[in-house]
């Protein structure tokens, strides 16, 4: 037979501990989406783009890369597109790359980026866009979210909200972008 | 009294929250690590109000609605076009989301307006349970914004509440305390709720044709047309000779005094209509005004007449004679009296519209409604008045006709009313009955002789129409139908819907997916398939993914993409539970997870060009197949 007084100290721990591995566990995560030291290898995905073609994101790997998450609903996302369309269309032979990822429906993107003559690959993807921007360390879900990628794969700057063209040049002139 | 009890219970049952986005953040991989180069602030996202600090969400049920209450921190807005709130339960009807108008926000780079909230709202879904035990039901709330200060947007957002409905029995109880209980009127509000949304929709039109046509009729019946010439001539002013202009413009007078009196009576009724509403819960009320209208109906065919005492008809006919025909305020008067005498052939038909009204609760229809019954009535007054009385047609015995139809169409109501309390078999039965006893009347049976009129032939063919759709009605009923919109649903269309049939067969037995569970499991399958040499397709599936969800319903269902599929061993990974197995598996391929589908050849290899992610419609995903030959 079990002793409730013997079990119960057992239960106590047991669920402290739970939770506060959770609550451990959530704030390295925390940490580590905000660190701002060393340098993390961009996470991979596999998607097909609104051409139907499949994307990894390995595809671009020695290419500086902006990697947007935008919405057709999000204002702010649609102000700072043109400036993208001008930065892929400058800087894409030096090997500079813009890659949208949408939080939107198919049909909404494919409107907008026939639209205003997107240059770059778009990824229409609802849901799991936004699963993907938080792997990108956006841990608000927020939109507009950009990512710089550098040569070497690794992530160096995380914006949230919009990011001008000046601003943008600023950050790829760093990855030896000649502007 | 017990059962009161139980309904406030109801409404205030408790609600869980779970944040559906919630479940992602766990499976959150440690991503992150900026550069040293940041040189913005932006990219600190702690200046960011959290999703749900920006938009707080409090809801509340009834028993036959959901109220989602929002607060909108400040310089934050919600979109109106995005917020949903869905049910999928059998025993759960919804109606149309009720949200406020919000505020126009122009936007040069969507070249629209658009509707947002800026400032907190509520919004209400009304829903009928028809279950017959309690249940827990779950909604699911979705609204999407963004930040005006942060220059940011949030993602969709899905917040799930889980509320318990009471039986359904509960809501058609006789008990008068529950009957006369506002909100405790289930079926109403969604009839009201269609209303009001009518009135935005095109229906609205309809309704307000309808009762314009209805009024159109009133004037042609006989205590009302043989009227038009002499009003005509009181209106004017006798003896003297008056320009069309003039006349016109008196009859005109005339009709919009008439009109606007009975619409503020149309208002006031809706207005009131709000509590009345309630009763028409209670089977004894709906049996009461069922009656009602049947005696009306029985006046109108000419059984006896029913109209305002003759007293205070003849008190205000005097005060209208004594106002001074051909100036403009007279006239006005005069139409405002005319509103107030209310005829015998016009008592029944107002009453059966007032208590439609009534019975909708809706002050704005109702005023609209009474507003387009009264211009209809005008309307031949109007034409007399600009053609200088010349284009009437010549009064007779036909006009018997028109209160006769009157007597159907409130016959027609006393049905509807009965509709809610009466099972669906006995009101098909009644309309049909109305139906072929109207055709009838009408000379459906009755053999044309050589020298019959046009208007003999016709009548006698909209009387066939009747019949037939009667008769409709009357085999659909037997077949255990309960629309008179469609009474043959699913009779006529055997074939159509046979074949409906067969292809949610083929579903079933074509994308029935084996499945498996980790890389062993998956390993094994592959090799079964290679021993019988058939190509497979690995579908990730996890039911917390939208798009995994969206695959299975549109697309896999899709006949084309089944019969790309055939032959072809479909495997299932379902990584809900995304334990050590599953992510070995993840490992195994290199994704992240669901979605994803892959696709093997014969010798069991993959190609991994072939990969998809995400969701993809049927038609690109059949054509996906064809190209990568795997069959």
């Amino acid at each position: 037979m079990l002793n409730p007084k013997k079990v119960l100290p057992i239960l106590a721990i047991l669920f402290v501990s739970t939770i506060s591995s959770y609550a451990v566990q959530r704030y390295l995560d925390r940490d580590t989406l905000n660190n701002d030291e060393g340098t993390l290898i961009r996470p991979e995905f596999v998607m097909a783009d609104l051409d139907g073609q499949i994307r990894n994101i390995k595809d671009w790997d020695g290419k500086v890369i902006l990697l947007n998450f935008w919405a057709t609903w999000c204002p702010p996302c649609l102000k700072e597109i043109p400036g993208f369309i001008e930065l892929q269309e400058q800087y894409g032979d030096q090997g500079f790359q813009v890659i949208g990822i949408a939080v939107d429906n198919e049909k909404a993107v494919r409107d907008y980026v026939n639209e205003v003559k997107i240059n770059y690959p778009v990824i229409a993807a609802e849901f799991d866009a936004v699963e993907l921007s938080s792997r990108y360390g956006n841990r608000m879900g927020a939109l507009p979210y950009s990512v710089i990628i550098n040569r070497e794969s690794e992530i160096s700057n995380k914006i949230t909200g919009e990011l001008s063209k000046i601003e943008a040049e600023k950050l790829i002139e760093k990855l030896n972008i000649k502007i | 009294m017990d059962l009161f009890k139980r309904f406030t219970a109801k409404s205030f049952s408790t609600l869980t929250l779970i944040l559906a986005a919630g479940l992602f953040q766990h499976s959150a991989i440690a991503a992150g690590g900026s550069g040293l180069f940041d040189s913005f602030g932006m990219n600190n996202q702690d200046d960011i109000l959290d999703v749900d600090d920006a938009f707080k969400l409090s809801t509340e049920t009834t028993a036959n609605s959901l109220i989602a209450r929002f607060q909108v921190a400040e310089g934050h807005y919600l979109y109106r076009d995005k917020i949903h709130i869905l049910v999928d339960d059998a025993d759960v009807q919804a109606g149309a989301l009720q949200l406020p108008a919000g505020d126009a926000k122009d936007d040069p780079i969507f070249n629209t307006t658009l509707f947002v909230f800026h400032q907190d709202f509520e919004t209400t879904l009304p829903f009928r349970y028809t279950g017959n035990g309690d249940k827990e039901v779950v909604f699911k709330i979705q609204y999407q914004g963004c930040s005006e200060i942060a220059g940011i947007c949030y993602p969709p957002q899905t917040k799930t509440i889980t509320a318990r409905l009471l039986a359904a029995s509960a809501n058609s109880a006789i008990d008068p305390a529950f009957a006369v209980t506002p909100s405790a009127d289930s079926p109403q509000v969604s009839e009201q709720d269609k209303m009001s949304d009518a009135l935005r929709s095109g229906n609205t039109w309809i309704t307000l044709l309808a009762f314009f046509v209805a009024g159109l009729l009133l004037a042609f019946t006989p205590c009302v047309f043989p009227m038009i010439p002499i009003l005509m001539g009181i209106i004017v002013g006798q003896g003297e000779a008056q320009s069309v202009r003039k006349s016109f413009t008196l009859s005109l007078v005339y009709v919009l005094a008439m009109a606007s009196t009975y619409t503020i009576i149309g208002i006031l009724v809706g207005l009131s209509g709000e509590n009345i509403q309630a009763w028409f819960q209670n089977p004894w009320i709906i049996g009461s005004f069922v009656a009602i209208f049947v005696a009306l109906a029985f006046s109108m065919f000419g059984f006896y007449d029913l109209q305002m005492p003759a007293s205070i008809q003849h008190k205000l006919a005097q005060i209208s004679h004594n106002q001074r025909g051909g100036t403009l305020l007279g006239t006005a008067i005069m139409g405002f009296l005319s509103a107030l005498i209310v005829g015998p052939c016009v008592t029944a038909p107002l009453v059966g519209a007032l208590i439609y009204i009534a019975e909708t609760g809706d002050a704005v229809l109702g005023g609209m409604a009474l507003f387009s019954l009264s211009m209809g009535m005008g309307a031949p007054l109007l034409v007399l008045g600009a053609s200088a009385g010349k284009v009437l047609p010549k009064a007779g015995a036909w006009m018997e006709t028109t209160k006769a139809v009157f007597g159907v169409m409130l016959l027609g109501l006393g049905i509807w009313l009965l509709e809610r309390v009466a099972p669906a078999t006995a009101t098909m039965a009644l309309w049909a009955a109305l139906f072929i006893i109207s055709a009838i009347y009408l000379g459906a049976l009755t053999t044309l002789n050589k020298g019959d009129s046009g208007w003999h032939k016709l009548w006698k063919g909209l009387g066939i129409v009747l019949l037939i759709y009667g008769i409709a009605i009357f085999i659909g009923m037997m077949a255990g139908n309960s629309s008179i919109f469609q009474p043959l649903q699913g009779l006529g269309n055997s074939g159509s819907s046979m074949s409906m049939q067969s292809t949610s067969n083929q579903q079933t037995s074509h994308l029935s997916f084996k499945q498996i569970k980790g890389v062993e499991g998956l390993n094994a399958a592959l090799a079964e398939a290679k021993a019988q040499n058939k190509a497979v397709m690995l579908d990730f599936y996890a039911d917390w993914c939208v798009s995994c969800k969206e695959m299975e319903v549109l697309t896999f269902s899709d006949p084309a993409v089944q019969q790309a599929l055939a032959g072809v061993v479909l495997l299932q990974a379902d990584v809900t539970p995304n334990d050590d197995k599953d992510r070995a598996l993840y490992k195994h391929f290199g994704i992240i997870g669901p979605p994803s589908i892959m696709f093997f050849n014969r010798d069991g290899k993959e190609l991994k060009n072939f990969r998809t992610i995400g969701y993809m419609k049927a038609e690109q995903f059949a054509q996906h197949i064809q190209r990568s030959g795997i069959k």
